[in-house]
């Protein structure tokens, strides 16, 4: 008992004093298990943000568009990769967490389950969806947990090339013709509120928050982040004269920060849910996949056990023999 | 159009053909790794075909046209890709062994285009660029054709009934015509025979190794550098040009 104690004031020492936690350090099962929680949700939104994107790459408007698009695409899957190992140095695997995203038991981004149906959704998403992705992935390098901090360094140089590259896009739209314009607007006026949601719901509502702010996991407030994240966007918006569809939208100088109009919580619910346009085909597309590519697996394994057995150079010394 | 110009442009559809049925996987791969592996090899083959175009855009002699012209613009017999880059993917199995039988043939057309002896001209340094890649893809597709011929039964008798399925398409490298013969002249293209002795010789070996016994059928696929398609060439193109289609001469 004393010893527990000993180890409880040990980690929450060094958790005031900004020393990251390591694999091998102790930690109490509750820091363990939100963290794999966060980071194997997080791993799951990179990989099932593929789809959305991924539905325009062979249809890309310009060999330059489709080239950076594929690449980007590739990032996210790389960056599900990179926390999918983060998660493992917590004693999970990441079978178990591939099954937990398959049998829908394990969420991800709520937002990838929202459709792509123009070429502006490539932009919108570049811009307001990593843009949002950003600035809770900055907050995010500081967390307690050190793998998770690292992979959270490296993730946001390569989500801010995302960002620019999907601004760019919707720039690029924003100054075209009369129909390109219109299909930027129509795309910010849908990716707006989802955007907005992805931080979460007020702090006040939130059910995992308080802990893991105590914790460190969780380094600012869902309601500060959110904010942050609307200051930035309603200046960009205005540069390339597209307009955000809030009408509440306006700034407060007394607060320093823009007043906005109350989100639609019942579609936040009913998202999560698993009523979103996309929920059912975003899974089913995993699941596909993971159908299809069961032989390929099972192949590259017993190949790779024959291959350590020296099945192969048995055969070799036959075929010379022969 | 010139020899060269053709020759380039053939190269340049290849490439991004079957780029484009490579980017078709992106977020559907068997696992993670392969899923990104692939993802890279696709936009090499997207990159590929954006320097060739580049290229072929500098010594057209219509002025102003540039990569995207030659991608977005162009109708189905106006591209003379080998009608084996436009076959739609099927299982991983004939995914894979087709990027193994068509790295090969890269390899070796283009390590002629980079011994190609033409001062101040930047086509053999290109080439260089892309044998280079193209032999880190044929590394790779070579692995995975010894892993799935030699893993499970299943994965054995997939990879055969693909081999069945492409042979016949492969018979296209070989179908060479004036631009071809125009190219090995200035010796800038591997003989016929010296293609087809070099190209056998790997294929079989890896192929032979890994218990895949050579289709019998005689069916020869041919007409994709005159611009002959197969039925799968119009939907891969409606799909790719649509915007550019249906809105035309816009900025993107």
């Amino acid at each position: 008992m004393v010893k527990n104690m000993e180890k409880i004031g040990q980690f929450e020492r060094k958790i005031a004093e900004e020393e990251k936690i390591e694999p091998k350090d102790w930690m109490p099962d509750k820091y363990r298990s939100s963290l794999i929680r966060q980071i194997s949700q997080h791993a799951h939104s990179e990989v099932v943000g593929q789809l959305p994107e991924g539905n325009w790459i062979t249809r890309a408007p310009t060999l330059r568009r489709k080239a950076t698009l594929l690449a980007k695409v590739q990032d996210e899957a790389g960056h599900g990769l990179y926390l999918y190992s983060a998660a493992e140095t917590l004693n999970t695997s990441r079978e178990e967490m591939w099954d937990a995203l398959l049998d829908g038991s394990a969420k991800y981004a709520s937002i990838f389950n929202y459709p792509t149906p123009t070429w502006a959704d490539v932009g919108a998403i570049g811009w307001l969806v990593d843009g949002a992705a950003i600035v809770n992935q900055i907050s995010l390098c500081r967390t307690s947990f050190g793998p998770y901090a690292r992979a959270m360094e490296r993730i946001c140089r390569e989500e801010s090339f995302h960002q620019r590259q999907g601004f760019e896009i919707m720039q690029t739209l924003a100054k075209g013709s009369e129909e390109q314009r219109e299909m930027a607007q129509d795309a910010l006026n849908r990716w707006w509120w989802p955007t907005l949601m992805m931080f979460g719901p007020h702090d006040a509502h939130s059910m995992h928050s308080q802990q893991s702010m105590k914790w460190k996991i969780k380094r600012q407030s869902n309601d500060e982040l959110r904010q942050q994240f609307i200051d930035q966007t309603v200046e960009q918006a205005d540069h390339i004269g597209l307009t955000i569809p809030d009408e509440k939208l306006k700034w407060n100088e007394e607060r320093g920060h823009y007043d906005f109009g109350e989100i639609d919580w019942g579609e936040f619910e009913r998202v999560l849910m698993g009523h979103g346009p996309c929920n059912q085909s975003r899974l089913q597309a995993r699941q596909k996949a993971h159908e299809k590519g069961a032989w390929v697996r099972e192949a590259l394994s017993v190949y790779t056990a024959k291959e350590k057995r020296g099945d192969f150079k048995i055969m070799e010394r036959e075929a010379v023999n022969e | 159009m010139n020899h060269l110009l053709k020759y380039t442009l053939r190269l340049g559809d290849n490439a991004l053909i079957l780029g484009q049925r490579m980017s078709e996987w992106c977020g559907h791969g068997p696992f993670l790794e392969e899923d990104i592996a692939m993802a890279n090899s696709a936009l090499d083959y997207v990159g590929r075909a954006r320097l060739l175009y580049t290229y072929a855009a500098s010594i057209d002699s219509v002025k102003g046209r540039d990569e995207d012209f030659y991608a977005f613009r162009r109708d189905e017999a106006e591209f003379e890709n080998l009608q084996i880059c436009e076959l739609p993917n099927g299982d991983y199995a004939f995914t894979i062994l087709r990027q193994f039988l068509f790295d090969h043939y890269c390899v070796l057309v283009y390590r002629a285009l980079s011994r190609f002896d033409k001062p101040s001209d930047q086509l053999p340094g290109l080439a260089a660029k892309i044998v280079k890649e193209s032999s880190f893809h044929l590394a790779r597709s070579t692995k995975w054709v010894q892993r799935l011929g030699l893993g499970t039964i299943e994965s054995n008798l997939r990879m055969k009934r693909a081999l069945e399925e492409l042979w016949g398409y492969t018979r296209e490298f070989f179908d060479y015509d004036e631009t071809d013969r125009s190219m090995v002249s200035i010796g800038a293209c591997p003989e016929k025979e010296k293609l087809r002795f070099d190209w056998s010789n790997l294929v079989e070996k890896v192929l032979f190794d890994v218990s895949l016994k050579l289709p019998e059928s005689k069916w020869e696929a041919n007409g994709g550098r005159q611009g002959v398609h197969t039925e799968h060439m119009g939907k891969l193109l409606a799909e790719m040009q649509v915007l550019q289609r249906r809105y035309p001469s816009l900025s993107w």
